[in-house]
């Protein structure tokens, strides 16, 4: 009894020594932000192109911030689930919204689902990558022109996997089919991964995915680049033509950028804005990106909010055309 | 360059004094995150990405493996002691492992699970030095029809294997896949069942539903009499597993390997689906499966090995395909990239220094987490002679703290709290608990495979049988689901004949 | 023999089976080529429906499999009732208290000494609140005491 009786008091003891040390820890409401690490949602899978892309730039938030930027991921629906939680978060700049095309414009303005530019609001641009089109080296086909007149033989044959409703695959390639009048399968999957891994097992015949992902195995032999949907030739793809030049005008700028709750005040934007052009500009971070195979296009806040604010409303317009 | 060069090139790597430090801190963290419920692999090794940009490309990925697949390690660790599985991989262990705990063997399922895990976990990495590209051809051959196969029979597994009756399982799994429905539809996106309570757009945590079904459910069962609280007042037998345990499950121990290896290559449910196999395989073939769910080693045994032989073949997509076949896989996958090495097809022939030295080096943590977690048993089992009531109400707090943790709010408490209740209910009624988490987990995935293959094949349903590995996938369920009607029939036949 | 608690479980599964079919059908079911969100549900809601009817068939009967039965509810029962106001109480009046009144609850069924529950509950409460609050980064609600913590 009076062993347990010590031992208890020494557990009592070392409790008020924790208390001390704990009430000691700054816990004081500053008037000035951050104050505490800021969260910075991504609303797609691990190890995608957002993914990388905002790891790489927020690994230095520290330095330029004053504090660290959590990565959270909450993928689902398409980006919709993450991009709802950021919009019902407190707009108070602690969390935020790592956007993409897919969410933050063509589902909002195609679907109504997801959260556009009415409730979210731009703090930067980070940089952007075209949608490339592929195909498995064994298809009988070796450029886009060739696709589309094989498809046009084969209505229903061709089987195109898409990264989910409305993304980065599926937009364009009903672009395409619209334009050209081919008709084929569309099947959805959930993200580039699974994606690529059923052209790679060929359970389907094509892709459409970003360089980051596709480029060891174009290397490899395994997939063809057919198309590059910008208005340029990507720079380690110097052959493939882009779409424009094959006579289809579709291109598809898959856009990577911060948003914040709307009625964050402006002065926490210009200071998270600021924050992310001074990590852009860090060495590391260009570095990282240029392994990506990706380079910084950074765009302050109201620049951004305007081409955001005319890629919604033209995608609106393009939505209604195509679910007719 | 022959196989033994390679090999013995990458321990010169793993072997250096850096990452030998890297490899015991990932297999150090790992383990104790394993046994802290709520927090998963993925987490801390998104937590730590950032520390491992400034490292050297291999010391990162030999850390945040270790991390990986030390979780794995300690995961069955709350499962056995205190009924709360740490991740998915780990239900099953519950089974078996908890019962042998509450008969005071607990000593012998962590060893066995430790020692099993070890087994499995060298086996693979051997297996995936031989034959990783073979495997990840093996990977592609699966499509949506064959995924949907696959994730048929691995739910038809935990009906089979569920102690009670066959109907009631049914009934669990046909619950657990309506529950996993509430949410966004994973083909588009459209809000489901969620009665306009946003919270629920994103469907059930399991960490709080597991919370809730095991470790609450468990308590609510021993409050209602007093004699249901002194159940580890039983003598401990052994600490370790003893002869007789080893010639009972030596061979689970290898089948759990194998089965872990090869179902643990295919991206998606890879590591649970595996320990269901592995289970349903040994319940199957033991001359006593009535002991099953009563405390038997080999229930322990071979669940264990899978899911640690499968933590390390789901390496193999992400190096030979560069496709990341779970969420920590994808982390390490980032850690690559952000060093400019893209996995892929060509990963071997250009960083062949990378490749072989996180394989030696997952043979080294393995031996590490062997002498890490054989001493930590005597620890865990001395835990259990504090007087129930205390472990109770810690297992209460934590609980409330896992799950209040998910999202910071205290909506996840109270799903807790309906799950507990549900849980406690339905051991009632004996209704069995694993189909249900099975189906709530796979259920979306089992809904997408099945869009995919009806859309690819034009609505042609005969695409799961036209397919040779859908097909024997397909077989295997129904034969698992007719032998137990099977013997019913056998059984009143004979009933009828000898009145 | 025929037990009324596995009837009320049995018409339990069936009722959510009707609703969710029922919820099913409302969001479009589609056709196999084209499978709307509704598809996976409806199917799945009508093999429950017809599981649990064959249940509540065999249950009537009498032949429904063994339950365990109920022993004294009021343990149970109690922690449930505190684990609710808990989860009412949590964000307003705060980790710290909500958590000791719940941990003292439980011993309390336990049938622990009056001494011994304080100290425990208490000691439970500040240490859990130390390690996962403080230690590990989980924020939990400081409720009406934040002005001390």
């Amino acid at each position: 009894m009076n062993k347990r009786f010590c031992l208890t008091m020494m557990w009592v003891g070392l409790l008020m020594c924790i208390c001390a040390v704990g009430g000691m820890a700054p816990t004081a409401v500053a008037e000035e932000f951050p104050t505490k690490p800021v969260t910075l949602i991504i609303p797609v899978g691990a190890g995608g192109s957002h993914d990388l892309t905002a790891r790489a730039v927020t690994s230095v938030a520290i330095n330029y911030l004053g504090q660290p930027i959590i990565v959270q991921l909450k993928p689902g629906g398409g980006g919709a689930i993450g991009s709802e939680l950021v919009a019902k978060a407190a707009p108070d700049g602690y969390t935020l919204l790592f956007g993409g095309m897919g969410w933050s414009s063509t589902l909002p303005a195609v679907e109504g689902r997801s959260k556009g530019p009415d409730d979210l609001i731009a703090v930067c641009r980070i940089n952007y990558s075209p949608t490339i089109i592929v195909a498995r080296s064994e298809m009988p086909f070796k450029t886009l022109k060739e696709m589309l007149q094989y498809a046009k033989a084969n209505p229903e044959k061709l089987i195109y996997a898409n990264t989910g409703p409305w993304g980065q695959a599926d937009l364009p390639w009903k672009m395409i089919v619209k334009q050209t009048g081919i008709s084929a399968k569309n099947v959805p999957y959930d993200g580039g991964g699974p994606a690529l891994l059923a052209v790679l097992g060929g359970h389907a015949d094509m892709t459409g995915g970003l360089i980051s992902a596709l480029l060891p195995h174009i290397k490899s032999g395994k997939l063809r680049a057919l198309a590059v949907l910008d208005d340029k030739r990507e720079k380690e793809l110097p052959d493939v033509p882009t779409a424009k030049e094959e006579g289809v005008n579709v291109a598809n700028l898959m856009w990577r950028s911060v948003l914040a709750p709307k009625g964050t005040p402006r002065p926490v934007i210009d200071k998270l804005a600021l924050a992310f052009k001074k990590m852009t500009e860090d060495k590391s971070v260009v570095s990282m990106i240029d392994k990506l195979g990706d380079e910084i296009q950074y765009m302050g806040p109201d620049e951004f909010g305007k081409f955001w604010r005319e890629e919604f409303e033209s995608q609106k317009e393009l939505g209604k055309a195509l679910k007719k | 360059m022959g196989f033994f060069e390679n090999l013995a090139g990458g321990f010169a790597v793993a072997l250096s004094a850096s990452n030998l430090f890297y490899c015991a801190i990932g297999a150090f963290l790992g383990t104790a995150i394993g046994v802290l419920p709520g927090l998963g692999p993925p987490a801390t090794i998104a937590l730590l990405l950032p520390v491992t940009f400034k490292m050297e490309p291999v010391s990162a990925v030999i850390m945040l493996a270790g991390i990986f697949y030390g979780a794995m390690y300690g995961g069955s660790t709350t499962s056995i002691l205190l009924n709360i599985p740490g991740e998915a991989a780990s239900v099953i262990t519950c089974l078996d492992g908890y019962k042998m705990a509450r008969k005071g063997r607990a000593g012998a399922a962590l060893g066995i699970s430790a020692i099993g895990s070890f087994i499995a976990g060298t086996l693979a990495v051997l297996g995936v030095s031989v034959m990783a590209p073979t495997l990840a051809s093996f990977a592609l051959k699966f499509g949506p029809p064959e995924y949907f196969c696959l994730v048929f029979l691995g739910l038809m597994m935990a009906i089979y294997l569920s102690e009670e009756s066959v109907l009631k399982g049914l009934m669990m799994g046909a619950l657990g896949l309506l529950l996993g429905t509430v949410g966004l539809d994973p083909v588009d996106g459209t809000p489901r069942f969620t009665l306009g309570i946003s919270r629920l757009t994103d469907g059930v945590d399991f960490v709080v539903m597991v919370m809730g079904l095991f470790g609450l459910a468990e308590i609510l069962c021993n409050l209602e009499a007093p004699e249901n609280r002194e159940i580890f007042k039983t003598a401990l037998k052994g600490l370790l597993p003893n002869r007789e345990d080893w010639r009972q499950c030596w061979a689970s121990v290898l089948r759990g390997s194998f089965l872990g290896f090869f179902i643990g290559v295919l991206p998606g449910g890879g590591a649970i689906i595996s320990s269901f196999a592995a289970y349903a395989v040994e319940k199957r073939l033991s001359k006593h499966p009535e002991r099953f769910g009563k405390g038997a080693i080999e229930g322990v045994a071979a669940p264990e090995a899978a899911n640690n032989a499968a933590s390390t073949s789901s390496f193999i997509p992400l190096m030979t395909l560069g496709i990341p076949g779970n969420a920590s896989i994808a982390m390490i996958f980032v850690a690559l990239m952000i060093h400019g090495i893209r996995p892929g097809p060509l990963l071997l022939q250009e960083h062949p220094n990378l490749f072989w030295g996180v394989i030696a080096s997952m043979y080294i943590g393995n031996a590490l987490l062997l002498g890490l977690n054989l001493p930590l048993i005597n620890f865990w089992v001395r835990l259990l002679k504090v007087p129930y009531r205390y472990l109770a109400v810690v297992v209460v707090v934590v609980c409330v703290i896992g799950a209040y943790s998910v999202n910071n709010s205290a909506w996840d408490v109270g799903m807790m709290v309906f799950f507990g209740v549900m849980g406690y209910l339905l051991r009632k009624f004996a209704f069995p608990l694993s189909p249900f988490i099975l189906a709530m987990i796979l259920g979306p995935m089992l809904e997408r495979t099945l869009q995919q293959s009806l859309i690819a094949s034009g609505g042609n349903f005969m695409t799961f049988l036209d397919r040779p590995i859908s097909a024997v996938l397909l077989l295997a369920a129904g034969f698992l689901m007719l032998t137990p009607l099977a013997k019913q029939i056998l059984e009143k036949r004979r009933l009828l004949q000898g009145g | 023999m025929r037990k009324p608690g596995e009837i009320v479980v049995g018409l339990c599964f069936l009722v959510i089976g009707i609703c969710f079919t029922a919820g099913a059908v409302k969001l479009q079911i589609g056709v196999p080529t084209e499978p709307q969100p509704g598809f996976f549900p409806f199917v799945d809601g009508v093999i429950l429906i017809a599981l649990s009817s064959l249940f509540l068939f065999r249950a009537w009967g009498g032949r429904a499999g063994d339950s365990h039965a109920f022993g004294r509810i009021k343990g149970p029962a109690a922690v449930v009732l505190a684990l609710v106001l808990y989860v009412a109480t949590l964000e307003r009046l705060g980790y710290v208290i909500t958590t000791g009144l719940l941990s003292a609850v439980v011993l309390k069924v336990m049938e622990t000494r009056p001494r011994v529950l304080v100290l425990v509950s208490l000691s439970l409460t500040v240490i859990s609140y130390l390690v996962f609050d403080r230690l590990l980064g989980v924020t939990l609600p400081p409720g009406i005491l934040t002005a001390f913590l």
